[in-house]
């Protein structure tokens, strides 16, 4: 009679392909042998409902996620993020920006890291070199420069990826940022993000499908991402009625 | 389809002796058979020595039964052309609940399907018993997937407090 202690190790990775990563994590606390096939990490965990990224918490500074398969809260204590704001996710990796506005993009189990260029000026009179440590206190209303807490908050609406960093290399990061919610996009190697031009005003979001990013305008007209001969937006189809899309 | 009874029967035997005759089509279902089969054609009788006679008929079982819902398929196809998909979602669905009564099996049982599976190489038999051993696993900590599994903790309790200081998240206590 066989023991489950004894199986084989491709046996036994292969159950940890059926596990999700909590329980991956308690597989590999059971004994010797299904310690090491654990920390062999030859499949991902089983996909899951994703994740609610929640804030961190101020004692302890670790970050707060909410699992709704679980039905349970994680405190997950990833130094990198101490202090970072959370603008996005996608397959499973966060974007952050830390307080002197500048982002990475990690992976918060595996923890792989990229660091990401300076973000493109927020608007035209508003750059990193004119932010504020803290709002005057006699500030009174009216116009005044952001300062970095605020920027850091506000600087990118939303980011994407067009695949899992760890299974293309060559992958694009895109975001909206900015007043205008202006898409640009950045590849591993290249040393400063491309702004997408070819919109007049501003864009509402934008997605990922089929080997296109696709953004949609307040006025409800749909762009296609083109990155050849320049990176510019392109309108396909008609514009959507609201009735289509409420 | 009637089976015909011109049709090969192969013996296979157990690594206590006992021999089972099964069709040729049963016995393909056997990834690790039909590669013998087809490097041997006139082979007929094959020893399993890592398989014990109560494990092997449980295979056989399993892989009759699911060649016998693949024809039941083919033969509803044939005859109306094409297979309503009605018809095909029931028969999907009482499948389904043959596995499932079919992995209602202690964990020594699980262990040596399993086993066996991967070395006959029954690719829906061996995803069945890892889904059902990883079913067993879910949301229990380790002291419970021990005791679930009858594992013997070798982990000393420096080792075990490592692993718990690296996600110590995953092991807290259900709130």
């Amino acid at each position: 009679m066989a023991a489950w202690s004894d199986l084989t190790n491709d046996v036994l990775e292969y159950i940890t392909s059926f596990l999700t990563f909590p329980d991956h994590c308690r597989f590999g606390a059971v004994c010797k042998n299904w310690r090491s096939v654990s920390k062999s990490r030859r499949y991902p965990p089983i996909p899951q409902l994703p994740w609610l990224v929640l804030e961190e918490e101020k004692e302890t500074r670790k970050h707060k996620f909410y699992s709704l398969s679980d039905a349970k809260h994680y405190s997950i204590e990833i130094p990198e993020l101490h202090g970072r704001y959370i603008c996005g996710s996608s397959h499973g990796w966060l974007f952050a920006v830390d307080i002197k506005i500048t982002g990475i993009l990690i992976n918060p189990f595996t923890r792989e890291l990229f660091e990401l260029p300076p973000f493109p000026p927020f608007c035209k009179d508003v750059d990193v070199n004119t932010l504020i440590e803290k709002v005057p206190s006699d500030y009174m209303g009216g116009p005044r420069d952001y300062t970095f807490e605020e920027m850091q908050a506000r600087i990118v609406t939303k980011a994407i990826l067009s695949h899992d960093p760890k299974e293309r290399s060559d992958f694009t990061a895109m975001i909206m940022f900015g007043e205008m919610n202006t898409p640009a996009f950045w590849r591993p190697g290249d040393l400063c993000w491309t702004v997408v031009d070819g919109q007049d005003g501003s864009s509402y979001d934008i997605i990922y499908f089929k080997e296109n990013f696709y953004v949609l305008s307040p006025a409800n007209v749909i762009y296609v991402v083109d990155f050849e001969p320049e990176p510019k937006l392109r309108v396909v189809g008609p514009q959507i009625s609201y009735t289509v899309m409420h | 389809m009637a089976r015909s009874s011109t049709e090969n029967m192969i013996t296979l035997m157990s690594s206590d002796g006992e021999e089972f005759m099964v069709t040729e089509k049963v016995a393909r279902e056997c990834t690790t058979i039909r590669n013998m089969l087809e490097d041997d054609c006139v082979i007929t009788n094959i020893p399993l020595p890592n398989v014990t006679s109560d494990i092997l008929s449980m295979v056989i079982e399993y892989c009759m039964e699911h060649v016998a819902a693949a024809e039941k398929a083919a033969a509803e196809t044939a005859e109306k052309g094409s297979s309503s998909a009605p018809a095909a979602a029931k028969a999907n669905k009482d499948l389904e609940e043959w596995d499932k009564a079919f992995m209602n099996v202690d964990v020594y049982t699980l262990c040596d399907l399993i086993l066996a599976a991967n070395y006959l190489n029954v690719s829906g038999l061996l995803d069945l018993t890892i889904q059902t051993a990883a079913n067993l696993i879910k949301g229990k900590s380790p002291e419970q997937i021990r005791k679930t599994f009858h594992i013997q903790n070798d982990l000393s309790l420096e080792e075990e407090e490592k692993i718990r200081s690296q996600t110590p998240w995953a092991f807290e206590k259900s709130e």
